[in-house]
């Protein structure tokens, strides 16, 4: 616009038709009119220039946020795999354990079972000694004057040999309590 | 308290202008000069030598004088104020670390008044200017006002200087010190920048240097998060990237705070930001704030107007990132922010500012306009 107005300006002084005080009015105001135009045309630079700007600053923005999406889902990735090597090593460690207590169950039940055989064979071989005991001791009494130095050594030789088997089934009776004890 | 404000094209100009003002009944004692870096800094320091009047200075990305930006231009306020009132200390740096040269500026801050007032216009392109700030102010044990500006080199991006009467300095910050008894001195700060984007983070970092941004070469974040081809990359073009869209550092129950790329250092795939930040700091980047920007910095300088409702000078530290930003428009920018005093100013377009943003802490800033009042105590 203000080159056509600065064309108009020569011909208007070319052409001489235009008084002193007109010429300086046109002059100012094509003064303003430059002015405004410089102001203008940098404003629609900077414009241009910030918009550009914007656009880049914005891009690079959404790239390193797309770059670091892609991170935090490769991590991501990377601990889902961890967890489900977890879950795995978890179940292979549950069955394990399953295993183990199973043993343990077997372990516990031979214990009672030994206990129990313990205590049965104790009693079962406990009870004919008694008896062989008790009668050798009874032969010993009732018989005295009829037997000869040979068979009342004899009788001590059995009374003695019961009193030996009885604790070793003593002994064996401990042994299997000290098993149940320290379980 | 008389002040004048004047600007320059030529050094011949400064000292016809010097020469004039030596012959009126005005004698300044105190000079702030913003200057282009075009110009023989040793040349002009002599010529206010020459006129015995104290300076502080420094220089610039563009020149305000009064209502209106300059260009490769000597911007100067003279002021005709009590020698008691000042003091001025030039400070260099060692190396890139600012706690001794803020135990220095604060120590002398500290021992100048007993209520002290600083501007503060440092040299250097790549200092820790908010650690520089935080310094001085551990040094006193309390906040004081500080204002003040990164001095600028026309966006060459190569050196920049700060100078007094006495030193000129590549590397070092020039103080002058106000006693706020005498002097008052307040002011402000307004930004406008927006964040945009997703929030990052800086994975490594030393000093102002950031290596790794999301565990990736720095540099590399930059240019593709600006599309920047191979020859987009050369000086020219970049420049406007740096200043224009700085990144907005996330602070924690405290608003953002902006932090201009400086230096891109293709080499070690690093950029060099305008303050120091850490590994774990957390950023978003910005664009440049729609022209609606400007009416509403304007708008934002009535608080302190309301604060300093008068004024016998004025200071503004605009940054050259804004000029990028508005360009021809910055002028009415300017023109609204003096409208309010119309007093004599001056100011620099800035690589960085210090002043305070809407609240009462005094931080560096980037992209932000800054206006600082200066008025004798009535007494």
């Amino acid at each position: 616009m203000t080159d056509h107005l600065e064309k108009i300006w020569y011909l208007v002084q070319a052409s001489g038709s235009m008084d002193e005080s007109d010429k300086e009015l046109l002059s100012q105001e094509l003064a303003a009119l430059r002015k405004q135009r410089i102001e203008q045309d940098f404003k629609l630079k900077r414009i241009l220039k910030d918009k550009s700007i914007a656009v880049n600053i914005l891009e690079a923005t959404i790239q390193d946020l797309e770059k670091k999406r892609l991170e935090v889902e490769e991590i991501n990735q990377k601990l889902s795999a961890q967890q489900r090597e977890l879950q795995l090593q978890k179940r292979i460690i549950e069955k394990n354990a399953r295993v183990l207590q199973n043993n343990l169950d077997k372990l516990e039940l031979s214990y009672k079972e030994m206990e129990q055989f313990s205590y049965i064979a104790s009693h079962d071989l406990k009870s004919p000694l008694r008896t062989i005991a008790s009668f050798a001791q009874l032969l010993e009494r009732r018989y005295y004057d009829q037997l000869d130095e040979d068979a009342k050594e004899f009788i001590g030789f059995i009374v003695s040999g019961v009193n030996q088997m009885n604790e070793v089934i003593q002994g064996l009776l401990r042994y299997s309590q000290i098993g149940v004890i320290g379980k | 308290m008389i002040t004048r404000s004047y600007h320059c094209a030529s050094l011949a100009q400064l000292q016809q202008t010097l020469a004039a003002v030596k012959t009126s009944n005005f004698c300044p004692s105190l000079a702030i000069v913003f200057t282009s870096v075009q110009f023989d800094l040793e040349q002009i320091r002599q010529c206010f030598v020459e006129q015995d009047i104290a300076l502080v200075g420094c220089t610039t990305a563009g020149e305000i004088v009064d209502d209106s930006l300059q260009e490769t231009s000597i911007a100067f306020l003279l002021l005709d104020l009590d020698l008691a009132a000042f003091r001025i200390q030039l400070t260099e740096y060692k190396g890139q670390n600012m706690v001794q040269a803020a135990t220095e500026i604060g120590s002398f801050v500290k021992k100048s008044f007993d209520r002290p007032g600083v501007l503060l216009l440092s040299s250097g392109l790549v200092i820790d200017a908010q650690s520089l700030v935080q310094g001085i102010n551990s040094v006193i044990s309390r906040s004081i006002p500080i204002y003040g500006g990164l001095a600028g080199d026309d966006l060459k991006m190569i050196k920049t200087y700060a100078f007094t009467h006495e030193k000129i300095t590549d590397n070092g910050a020039v103080s002058l010190v106000f006693d706020t008894s005498k002097v008052i001195l307040t002011g402000m700060a307004i930004s406008g920048w927006k964040p945009i984007g997703g929030v990052n983070m800086i994975t490594k970092a030393e000093g102002n240097q950031v290596f790794e941004i999301n565990g990736e070469p720095a540099y590399d974040v930059f240019v593709r998060y600006f599309g920047l081809s191979e020859a987009d990359t050369k000086h020219d073009q970049l420049i406007g990237i740096q200043t224009n869209y700085p990144f907005q550092i996330i602070r924690e129950g405290r608003d953002n705070i902006l932090r201009s790329p400086l230096l891109i250092h293709r080499d070690s795939k690093s950029i060099s930001l305008a303050a120091g930040v850490q590994a774990g700091d957390r950023f978003r980047f910005s664009t440049a704030p729609g022209f609606e920007v400007i009416e509403q910095t304007i708008e934002g300088f009535k608080d302190l107007k309301v604060k300093a409702p008068e004024a016998e000078a004025l200071i503004i530290f605009s940054c050259k990132g804004r000029h990028g930003a508005f360009g021809p428009l910055l002028n009415k920018e300017i023109q609204g922010v003096y409208q309010y005093w119309k007093k004599p100013a001056i100011g620099f377009l800035s690589y960085g500012e210090i002043a305070n943003l809407g609240t009462d802490q005094i931080e560096f800033h980037n992209e932000t306009c800054a206006a600082v009042i200066l008025k004798a105590v009535k007494r």
